[in-house]
């Protein structure tokens, strides 16, 4: 509706080839400045929340409840010099925020805000979800080796190594949505929830959850970044805008991935309660999780992280897509569809009540695994080093 | 605006690639190869092969580039470039042999094309729509070489592991 309004209302001054192309950058530029802007809000959103949760009253000076804030500290960030260090690789040190940024922004690509309003409704969105992320791995490290630190390069190392562990149950979590839904597209997985996947998948949004939080390096995977440990990891070197852009793409990717949730297992904008709003509250409410972890748990250990990626997340998401793509030709038989044809409401809650006592008993039986209690005491202290 | 791009992007894989071989520098060569990987599959979506731009830049940008950077990790004295170049002529007969071989396929193949009337299928669709489907024909006519992909991939990782492994 607004999208033909403006249509109409520039082709009153442009060209009809114009404005085909004038469409999309106005999409894009609404997208990436309310990206901005969240991402600024959202610094001020964390620190209070935070502090709240801390029992501190967190910053309060800068406008009303200290709302500008985060724009304060922007000012700051901007305004400050720019240093690179002497024996810092310039050209990798300068492209390496960049890197880290673009991601962020081009995962926003695909996401389906509204029924019809996706920037580039493409057919394979969450492959494009996954391939574009997959860069930020590089980015970290490219950070981390530019800098020439020894802490910065611990930072990279461990960072690496978590985004590549993590990948992997986070695609199989997202592979069983993909299964239910019988499509790649993110419009259509949407649609394709007649009850929302979370309820239909809790297994898969657990590990999901789980995998993005350690995706996003926050509290408790923050570990390439821990700085009681590594000063503050990959980005120690990183000063004025480029710190600013590694800072803020860590916030807007906390969103595209919040939204990326929302879609797969939220049903997205659904049920039709006013637009666009619903889908950013279910958006917000997300990252509020990721806020809330940040202010609950402390952070693990580099061995712990691995081991659960590998030897929790990995089989479970595994066991989860098998059993899922069970169900899923058990339905069609049962309801005599076609494959490839949307399960019916009737098929997802039958599945969901399968799944959901199938989650409860792992998650209850999980804790005694042989092996898998013990990860905790792995790298023990010997005995004569303790006393 | 289609052609135009092309060579945006042909110009963007060439420089790659050119960085690979000639960056002194063994993290440049790696950030070379990323910048021409990814160039293909921009060059991918300018052909309407949306899917296979996705997973080439999944696959090579995501997960071989990565794997890459962590040889370059784990390389010491990175900024020293390995200084024999006793084995070119041998590179470049292997260079010759491929631009030749991919030569002779190129001109040898009867190219579909939408001006001739030939319809282009896209490689993966929905159910509804028309085209082939990738999984479909992964698993019934390219079944055998897809399973020997997968087992050359295990013998790979076992030969791996066991020259790894701690003794």
């Amino acid at each position: 509706m607004i999208a033909e309004l403006t249509r109409e209302f520039l082709e009153n001054y442009l060209s009809t080839d114009l404005v085909d192309v004038a469409m999309p950058l106005l999409g894009l530029f609404i997208v990436v400045n309310v990206l901005l802007g969240s991402a600024v809000m959202l610094t001020y959103a964390e620190r209070r929340l935070v502090a709240r949760m801390q029992n501190r009253i967190g910053p309060n000076r800068v406008g009303p409840f200290g709302l500008l804030q985060g724009v304060a500290d922007l000012m700051k960030l901007v305004l400050k010099e720019d240093l690179t260090p002497r024996s810092a690789d310039r050209l990798v040190f300068l492209i390496a925020p960049i890197l880290f940024f673009a991601p962020a922004i081009a995962l926003f690509a695909v996401v389906p805000f509204f029924d019809g309003w996706t920037v580039a409704d493409l057919d394979a969105g969450i492959v494009y979800v996954i391939a574009v992320t997959s860069i930020s791995s590089l980015a970290a490290f490219a950070a981390g080796w530019a800098s020439n630190n020894k802490y910065s390069l611990y930072g990279a190392v461990r960072g690496v190594a978590q985004l590549v562990s993590y990948e992997v149950p986070l695609i199989l979590a997202v592979t069983s949505v993909v299964v239910l839904a019988g499509s790649l597209n993110l419009q259509e997985i949407v649609e394709a929830q007649g009850i929302p996947f979370v309820l239909v998948q809790p297994l898969g949004f657990l590990i999901m959850l789980i995998a993005v939080t350690a995706e996003l390096n926050r509290t408790p995977f923050d570990i390439n970044e821990a700085e009681s440990e590594i000063v503050a990891g990959f980005h120690t070197e990183y000063t004025g805008t480029k710190f600013a852009l590694i800072y803020g793409a860590e916030y807007v990717a906390a969103l595209g991935w919040s939204a990326v949730i929302v879609t797969l297992f939220f049903a997205g904008w659904k049920p039709d309660l006013g637009g666009v709003i619903w889908f950013g509250l279910k958006t917000s409410a997300i990252v509020f999780l990721f806020f809330w972890f940040r202010g609950t748990w402390p952070r693990v250990r580099i061995d712990q992280m691995l081991a659960l990626a590998w030897k929790v997340l990995f089989p479970l998401a595994t066991v989860n897509i098998l059993v899922t793509a069970g169900e899923v030709l058990a339905m069609q038989a049962l309801f005599s569809l076609e494959p490839g044809e949307a399960l019916p409401t009737a098929a997802l809650a039958v599945i969901a009540v399968i799944n959901i006592g199938l989650t409860v008993v792992t998650l209850a039986l999980l804790g005694r695994v042989p092996g898998l209690a013990k990860f905790d005491k792995q790298l023990a202290v010997p005995a004569e080093a303790r006393a | 605006m289609v052609t135009l791009a092309f060579f945006f992007l042909a110009t963007a894989a060439m420089i790659g690639a050119l960085a690979v071989v000639t960056a002194r520098n063994l993290f440049y060569a790696a950030l070379g190869l990323l910048v021409s990987l990814a160039a293909v599959a921009g060059i991918y979506v300018t052909l309407d092969a949306d899917f296979l731009a996705l997973a080439q830049f999944l696959i090579y940008v995501g997960g071989i580039a990565v794997l890459i950077v962590f040889a370059v990790m784990m390389t010491a004295q990175i900024n020293r470039a390995s200084s024999s170049h006793r084995l070119w002529p041998l590179g470049l007969l292997t260079g010759a042999a491929t631009l030749a071989g991919l030569a002779y396929v190129m001109i040898n193949t009867e190219w579909r094309s939408e001006s001739r009337g030939e319809t282009i299928s896209p490689m993966v669709g929905d159910a509804s729509s028309a085209g082939i489907h990738l999984p479909d024909l992964l698993f019934s006519t390219y079944l055998l070489p897809f399973e020997l992909a997968g087992l050359l991939l295990l013998v790979a990782t076992i030969g791996a592991l066991v020259i790894a492994r701690e003794r």
